[in-house]
Parts: structure tokens; C-alpha cells; sequence
């Protein structure tokens, strides 16, 4: 116990170094975490002295038809999004890996510009894109005699627009990352499969997608909670309408805590959230500071 | 050259050549069409180039209606300023984590890590309480430090020091007899600028075009970062002068594409170590 202490003593620089980190971490991460769920148990509606409710913001939220349509677009953008980007990235970083590739440095860097741009940026730009009238998808369709389609503004089309979108940010993002992944798969392997006469589709579905199991799982993680966090597609493509069908949950919790002034009721759907994000997180942290790390024969 | 392999190289190159007109088109359309009035950027029979030539009246409608210079001004200082409070703190508590053995070290990591978990998403309603409390509606330091020291740049400033800083040169420091401070300012800090300089690239950008956080705790216009005023500007041009929005998405995304085209190697170093954030 004494030597422990004297150690710590003799070592005092070293929790210095780290305290500025722990600091900001308690102040605007551990403390709000804990506060919310305070808050999620009262009627706070942002200026009154709140009353306690107990577990009625829960309760509420059972019987709450929105919250549940907002759950269920999320799920449904999950399922148009996340399998279609992983698939794209895949491919797109196969293509990026060829050996004889010309000038793949430009390639790459065209592939994450849209990610290096605000998501504002781009939701604004694709309103003017898929626009009902005169947007330059609609045009391009007219031309094959179909049209117009209310992409932004019809109930049908308003998910497949954001997720259209969202696949347009981000799939260079996770072909990057992906492409790190097969760079360590060593070319010893192709070039024994390519002895073999595996042609390249071959060698993409035999070889690249069964090693890149790992970088795979951990991408398709990563991506299903940043699309169950996604709010700035949706805040300014759709504003979560027409009639609700693209309100998201994380939208709707924005919009009950900042537009309703129901900071109470956004906090308890902000808890089920968090859980919801928890148990996917455990794995995804588990896996990208772990297996990932770990390099292939 | 067999059938399947020449197939795949075609169809590669046709595929890359879609995904580099599918990507830089809208970019093309925004820059031109912040030179176009709203029936030209919306009509039937479009041109790429405006029809009237370069005129900046969209940019001199831009700046009469709101203080863009002013918001662009803000996410300069706040960007900066959060760049720098993150990469210096971050490279403290990496090197730390990376070369100094110390009683608790391994749960103190484990909790670092952990905080990558806890989604911003989640504590949004309970800190803007908290920091409306605190006085910081409307203040810079709000914008600033709330942000400031991720785990993921502790974590990826250490994982390049475990390797990057040699223990023997800094076993040799410690015979020359520098002190720990010596080593940290004069052997591990310029030893890890490589490493520093991807997460301060990665830092700007992210700082850059954060938009939720801003939104939130700013009321008043002036205040604002420029992307985040961006939603504003959106809102207003449902009633015409869509022009002069794509006038200010130009303008605010301008640094962050010199920047990611002069350093983008060291980006996308970035985003591999640390993982970047959406």
C-alpha cells in the first residue's frame, strides 16, 4: 500500500499528463451521461423547475406511435444503406488494390472527397440534385421518359433519397479502410491463386472476401452505429418529412428536445438509444482495437 | 491475358471512371451554380456554365444577408483552437500511456477507451443543459473545449510512440540528466510530429464541418460556425436564392478541400489510426 502510494508520488508527471483528458471527460461526458438520466425521470421542459415523474417518460414512450415510426425508419434506412455501402466499398477498394492500377493516387483522393466535406454541404447540394423540378437527376430521367419524381418530397421516395445520399458520403470512407485491410492480405496468396488460374472475380470472392472477414464485421459495426446516429442527412435533406417518413430517431430526439422543449422525454429516448449504440459498441471497440490490429499471414 | 481478365480490367476502368464523374459532378454543379439565378440552376434544359458568365451577385447577395465573414471568422478560431488544445493534450496523454509504467495505468486506459463508446448523440440534451448553466450560450468557449482532447487521438499518438519514440534514447536523455519535462518538449514531441500532424489534419476537418453542437448552443447568428449557419441558409432559400446558398457551401468548404488536397496522405494516414468519426 505504502510503495503503491510512493510509486504514485514518484510518478506524479505521469497523471498530470493525463489529467486534462479525464477532466474534460468527467465534466462533458460522465457527468451529462449521468445528469440525463436524472432528467429522463422528470418533466424538465427546459426553463421550469422540473417535477419528478418517475419512469413516465418511459412508459410514454411505448404508447408514442412517432417514436416507434422513427425506429422503424431507422431500421429500414440500416437495411437500404449499410449492406449496399459495404458492398460498393468492397468492390471499389478491390479495384483500387489492382497492381497496375494508373494513377490510383487521384482515384483515391476523388473517393474521399465527398467524405472530407460537411454533411451540410453535401444535404444542400443534393437538394438541388433531387429536386423535383428542374434537379438534375429528374432531368437526366426525363430523358428516358420517366418522370418527374418527387424524390424529397413523396413518402416513397424520401428514405431512398437519404440513403442514396448517404451511401454517396461515405462509401470511398470505408473502401479506404477496407483497402488497408487487403494490403495486408501478402501477395504470396494471389499470386499462388493466380498460379492456380483463378481469374479476378475468382480471386475477389474466393480469396480477398473470406480474409477480410475481420475488416468486414468491424465496417459493417462502425457503420450500423453511425447510421443509428445519423441526424444531418436528414435534418436538412428531408427534415424527416414528407409526414414523418424519414424521421429518424436521433432526429426526432433533436426535435423533442430543441423544437418541443421536451428535455425530459428526450432524454429517455436518448437512454434507449444509448443502450441500443452500447451493445454495439462493445463490439465494434472490441474488434477495430484488438483483432484488427493484428496483421494476416 | 485470359476473357475473365480482360472483362475485369474493363469493367474496372468503367467503373472508376463512373465513380469519378458521380463524385465530382455535384461539386462541379455547386460552384457553378453559385453563379446562377434560381431559374437557371433549376432549369429543364441545364448547362453547366452560367448562361449570364461569372457574376458574383450571389456572393454580394450572400454578404448583405448574413455575416458570413463573421461565421467564417468563427470556425477559424474555434477550428484552430480546438486543433491545437487536442493535439497538445492528446500527445501528453499518448506518449504517457505509450512509455511510462504507473500504478492504475492499465484501468486508466481501459477507461480512456471506453469513452469512445459513450455516443455524443446520447449526452447531447443533459450537456447543453448543463452548459447553458454554465454561461456558455453564445460563447466561444463552449464551441471550443467541450470537443477538445478525443480518446481516439490518445489512442492514436500512442500507438505510434510504443515504436516511435525509442527507449533508448530517452534512457539516454535520463543519463545526460534531462528531466521528464525535457524528454516530453525536446525528444517526444518532435519525434511524434508525423503522428501529431495526421491528428491535427483529422482535427480541423472534423472541427470544420461539425455542425450539431453548434447549432444547439448558439442563438444568435453571428455567433455561429460557417457550416453550421449553413442550415439557416438552407431554410431561407426554400423562398428563393438557392444561388447564394451554394455561394455559401463554396465558400465554407473551400479550406477544407486545399487542405485535404495538399495533406491528404496524411488524412487518410489519420483516419486509419484513429478511425475518424462520421
Amino acid at each position: 500500500m505504502e510503495s503503491t502510494w510512493r510509486e504514485i508520488c514518484k510518478k506524479r508527471h505521469c497523471y498530470l499528463w493525463i489529467a486534462p483528458f479525464f477532466v474534460i471527460f468527467a465534466i462533458f461526458s460522465v457527468y451529462p451521461a449521468l445528469y440525463g438520466l436524472g432528467i429522463s425521470l422528470t418533466n424538465h421542459d427546459g426553463f421550469g423547475t422540473p417535477r419528478f415523474i418517475g419512469f413516465e417518460n418511459y412508459v410514454n414512450l411505448f404508447s408514442d406511435s412517432l417514436f416507434w415510426k422513427s425506429l422503424g425508419n431507422t431500421v429500414v434506412l440500416w437495411a437500404l444503406i449499410v449492406p449496399a455501402r459495404t458492398l460498393l466499398a468492397l468492390i471499389l477498394a478491390s479495384v483500387l488494390n489492382s497492381s497496375k492500377l494508373l494513377g490510383r493516387r487521384v482515384y483515391t483522393i476523388v473517393s474521399l472527397l465527398p467524405y472530407v466535406t460537411a454533411v451540410l454541404v453535401v444535404a444542400n447540394v443534393f437538394r438541388m440534385l433531387l429536386a423535383t423540378q428542374g434537379g438534375i437527376i429528374n432531368v437526366l430521367l426525363s430523358g428516358f421518359g420517366i418522370g418527374p419524381v418527387g424524390w424529397l418530397d413523396t413518402t416513397q421516395m424520401s428514405k431512398i433519397s437519404v440513403a442514396v445520399m448517404n451511401i454517396w458520403r461515405m462509401t470511398g470512407y470505408f473502401a479506404i479502410v477496407l483497402l488497408a485491410g487487403m494490403q495486408k492480405i501478402s501477395s504470396s496468396v494471389n499470386e499462388a491463386a493466380e498460379l492456380d488460374g483463378a481469374g479476378p472475380f475468382r480471386k475477389f470472392l474466393g480469396i480477398t472476401i473470406p480474409l477480410m472477414g475481420p475488416e468486414i464485421f468491424f465496417v459493417v459495426l462502425m457503420s450500423s452505429i453511425w447510421v443509428l446516429q445519423n441526424m444531418g442527412d436528414v435534418m436538412v435533406l428531408t427534415k424527416g418529412g414528407p409526414i414523418n417518413s424519414s424521421m429518424t430517431l436521433v432526429y426526432y430526439i433533436y426535435k423533442n428536445a430543441f423544437e418541443f422543449s421536451k428535455m425530459g422525454y428526450a432524454s429517455a429516448m436518448s437512454y434507449v438509444l444509448f443502450l441500443l449504440l452500447m451493445i454495439i459498441s462493445i463490439f465494434s471497440v472490441k474488434g477495430q482495437y484488438s483483432s484488427s490490429k493484428e496483421d494476416k499471414k | 491475358m485470359n476473357r475473365s481478365k480482360i472483362l475485369y480490367t474493363g469493367l474496372s476502368l468503367v467503373g472508376l471512371a463512373a465513380v469519378v464523374v458521380v463524385t465530382c459532378y455535384p461539386f462541379l454543379l455547386m460552384m457553378m451554380g453559385s453563379f446562377k439565378e434560381d431559374y437557371e440552376i433549376f432549369s429543364m434544359s441545364p448547362s453547366i456554365l452560367p448562361r449570364n458568365g461569372f457574376d458574383f451577385k450571389m456572393y454580394t447577395k450572400l454578404f448583405s444577408e448574413w455575416p458570413f465573414m463573421r461565421n467564417m471568422f468563427n470556425s477559424f478560431v474555434v477550428t484552430v483552437s480546438v486543433t491545437a488544445i487536442t493535439c497538445f493534450f492528446c500527445t501528453l496523454a499518448g506518449f504517457t500511456f505509450a512509455k511510462y509504467e504507473f500504478p492504475f495505468k492499465s484501468a486508466l486506459f481501459i477507461i480512456t477507451l471506453s469513452s469512445i463508446m459513450i455516443p455524443s448523440v446520447a449526452t447531447l440534451v443533459p450537456s447543453y443543459l448543463m452548459v447553458r448553466g454554465m454561461g456558455g450560450v453564445n460563447q466561444y468557449w463552449s464551441l471550443i473545449v467541450p470537443g477538445s482532447i478525443p480518446a481516439f487521438g490518445i489512442f492514436m499518438i500512442r500507438q505510434f510512440a510504443i515504436a516511435g519514440v525509442p527507449d533508448e534514447a530517452m534512457e539516454y536523455a535520463r543519463v545526460e540528466g534531462a528531466s521528464e519535462w525535457r524528454i516530453l518538449l525536446s525528444l517526444a514531441f518532435p519525434m511524434l510530429t508525423p503522428a501529431i500532424f495526421s491528428l491535427a489534419i483529422l482535427t480541423f476537418m472534423n472541427t470544420w464541418n461539425d455542425f450539431l453542437w453548434p447549432i444547439i448552443i448558439t442563438t444568435k447568428k453571428e455567433m455561429l460556425t460557417v457550416t453550421a449557419l449553413l442550415r439557416s441558409i438552407g431554410d431561407a432559400s426554400l423562398n428563393g436564392g438557392f444561388g447564394s446558398l451554394l455561394a455559401a457551401t463554396t465558400l465554407s468548404t473551400l479550406p477544407i478541400i486545399v487542405l485535404y488536397i495538399a495533406f491528404h496522405n496524411k488524412l487518410i494516414e489519420g483516419i486509419l489510426e484513429g478511425m475518424g468519426k462520421e
